[in-house]
């Protein structure tokens, strides 16, 4: 008999509709609520590694995400020099930080199926493709995409593409061969970067048989699991979903029974504090109560929102235990790098990003300094003469703001979660409502129950 | 009696759509929560009655699982049942302290009738994870005796070895 590595949850505190737990895998501890960094360069790799192997509390940071066409070019290069055991003259192992470093964090691969439909990542699927093995039917579904692009008008094309995606789901999903090719051979990839949980590869749900196709991969996906590691149930949703009360519905019935450890929920673009989103917060709202019922019946089980941007702070209080988005905290698809500007500064109390010319103001609001004791925040000063934000005494340079304020956000996330445990083990989960509706985000506040019965 | 099976079970048709090889493990995996969830232990015909798995298939699994101490078999009779091994108590794990990257775990293993000590050799497989090579169950009344058989065992190879030396 084969033995997979398995998450065990220790629910450690509750109070009402939250709890806290310390979940392991293979000796590596999570505390929850926990941020889960969505991490898409090496630049943004050796932040998270300087963050995590710093001396200061981190506890809440323990996990990171990296959708798989990243994972080659940033993750791979780390995972084989971790593997390089180098010894010292008297055959002892040289301490290495790149072991300490996968020692202490678990790294998810999310496949980011939902860029067959889109095409925002193609040409990373195409580096991929060159340097490891990639499923051959994927490939050619993102050729013929790719074709029929450059070959028929836009209009044409936007109407194709959509029935494409799904014709491409429906066709897999009829030829079961095809359907367990996909996969292992995704399980496969995921495996070369060392993960120990596996994500099934899935279809961008928007309608129920779409819906029926998730369920069935997930179902087949713990078959071929076996041996391999822990497979988490993944659903990939579109927006449009929490108007969908019988998807939800039907989602939620099928976690009841589903006897996987790890639940991962992306909703793609998702963005509740917008006005005019009225359905979509409540049915969120539902879901999250859903999930946090079911987690009283039931505390082994585990739940991760991934690209929750904004609403990361509210759903690590209620329904998720696990949270995940970008070191931007904000997930939508843009070309950073290229023709980025300086990116917002996220206030803590505000729980949003600020606009940086706005810095000066939250400075002098603010005695002078930024909100945060992070060595980020005390480091910048402003100039009145010059009116420039600086760094050490420099002007703040494009690209080092935005690198700076990705290990500000870092240290912002785990003290949130910090804040959301104490209030925790303190009995005082009310207080993350208040918070919310002091901030930014006030919209959001509905999304925790102001009444909630007391266990 | 009709056997209780795991919930996450697949069809057969799903099941023969897998690889040769994802089969062979997915199937271990099913028998092996199959004895976990009876008890009362369960028969190679109520198994393939239960999964409309293969008798030789099944018989197959089961040696397996058999010989690597994860079930036993208990003869009545003609018939052989077959039961997961007994409840772990404590687990121990000699990680990495060997050449080839094996790995020892010791178990506490309580049957119904007896106490025992359950040694499984292991490996990493090419994915990470651990596979269980073999196994030995010892039980606590044997475990002196066996030790003092293997150290006097140990020191007659160790002289049939340096007497060879010698001669050559």
């Amino acid at each position: 008999m084969n033995q997979t590595s398995k998450l065990k949850v220790s629910q450690i505190d509750r109070d009402r509709f939250a709890r806290a737990t310390k979940t392991t895998l293979e000796g590596k501890e999570i505390l929850t609520p926990s941020f889960s960094p969505l991490i898409q360069t090496s630049k943004e790799l050796d932040i998270y590694l300087s963050r995590i192997l710093s001396v200061e509390n981190n506890q809440h940071l323990g996990t990171f995400v990296m959708r798989i066409f990243d994972a080659s070019d940033v993750l791979l290069p780390w995972v084989n020099i971790k593997n390089q055991k180098g010894i010292d003259g008297e055959a002892k192992p040289v301490p290495s930080l790149y072991r300490d470093f996968f020692e202490k964090t678990i790294a998810l691969i999310d496949p980011a199926t939902e860029y067959l439909d889109f095409e925002f990542h193609f040409d990373n699927f195409i580096r991929l493709a060159d340097k490891v093995h990639f499923p051959q039917q994927v490939m050619a579904y993102l050729h013929l995409k790719d074709r029929r692009k450059k070959n028929s008008s836009s209009t044409d094309y936007k109407k194709w593409k959509g029935q494409a995606h799904k014709n491409f789901w429906y066709t897999i999903d009829r030829e079961r061969r095809r359907l367990n090719d996909l996969i292992t051979e995704y399980f496969d990839l995921e495996a070369k970067f060392e993960t120990k949980i596996l994500i099934p590869p899935m279809p961008l749900v928007d309608n129920e048989g779409l819906l029926d196709i998730a369920i069935r991969i997930n179902d087949m996906s713990k078959a071929l699991a076996v041996d391999r590691g822990e497979c988490a149930t993944y659903f990939l949703l579109s927006k449009s979903t929490l108007r969908d009360e019988k998807i939800l519905r039907k989602i939620v019935e099928y976690i009841k029974r589903d006897p996987a450890t790890l639940t991962i929920f992306k909703f793609k673009n998702l963005t509740l504090w917008e006005t005019g989103v009225f359905t979509e917060r409540e049915a969120f709202r539902d879901l999250m109560k859903e999930l946090s019922e079911i987690k009283k019946g039931k505390p082994e089980k585990l739940f991760m929102l991934l690209e929750g941007s904004y609403q990361c702070f509210p759903s690590a209080s209620y329904g998720f235990d696990l949270v995940s988005s970008s070191l931007r905290l904000l997930d939508i698809d843009s070309a950073y790098g290229q023709n980025a500007g300086y990116g917002g500064y996220f206030n803590e109390d505000n729980l949003w990003n600020a606009k940086y010319s706005d810095i000066p103001e939250i400075m002098s609001n603010n005695g002078g300094h930024l909100p945060c004791p992070c060595h980020v925040c005390r480091s910048i000063t402003y100039d009145e003469e010059k009116e420039e934000i600086q760094y050490d005494g420099e002007k703040l340079a494009l690209e080092e703001w935005n690198d700076y304020r990705r290990e500000h956000n870092l240290f912002v996330m785990n003290n949130l979660m910090k804040m959301i445990n104490r209030a925790i083990k303190e009995k005082q989960i009310e207080l993350v409502r208040q918070k919310i509706k002091d901030s930014e985000i006030a919209n959001l506040k509905t999304l925790i129950p102001k009444h909630y019965e007391s266990d | 009696m009709s056997l209780s099976l795991p919930p996450s079970m697949r069809t057969q048709e799903e099941v023969l759509s897998m690889s040769p090889k994802d089969r062979d493990k997915y199937m271990e995996h099913v028998i092996l929560e199959i004895l976990r969830l009876n008890l009362q232990g369960a028969t190679i015909p109520e198994i393939a009655d239960a999964t409309g798995l293969y008798r030789n298939t099944i018989t197959k699994h089961l040696n397996r699982l058999v010989a690597i101490r994860e079930a036993y078999k208990i003869e009545r009779g003609a018939v052989s049942i077959y039961y997961k091994n007994g409840k772990v108590v404590h687990a121990r794990s000699l990680e990495h302290s060997f050449a080839n990257d094996k790995r020892y775990s010791f178990f506490r293993l309580i049957n119904d009738e007896e106490k025992s000590v359950y040694i499984q050799e292991k490996e990493t497989n090419s994915f990470g994870t651990i596979k269980v090579k073999g196994g030995i169950i010892i039980k606590d009344e044997d475990f002196l005796e066996f030790i003092k058989e293997l150290q006097k065992f140990m020191v007659e190879i160790e002289n049939i070895e340096s007497n060879k030396q010698v001669e050559s």
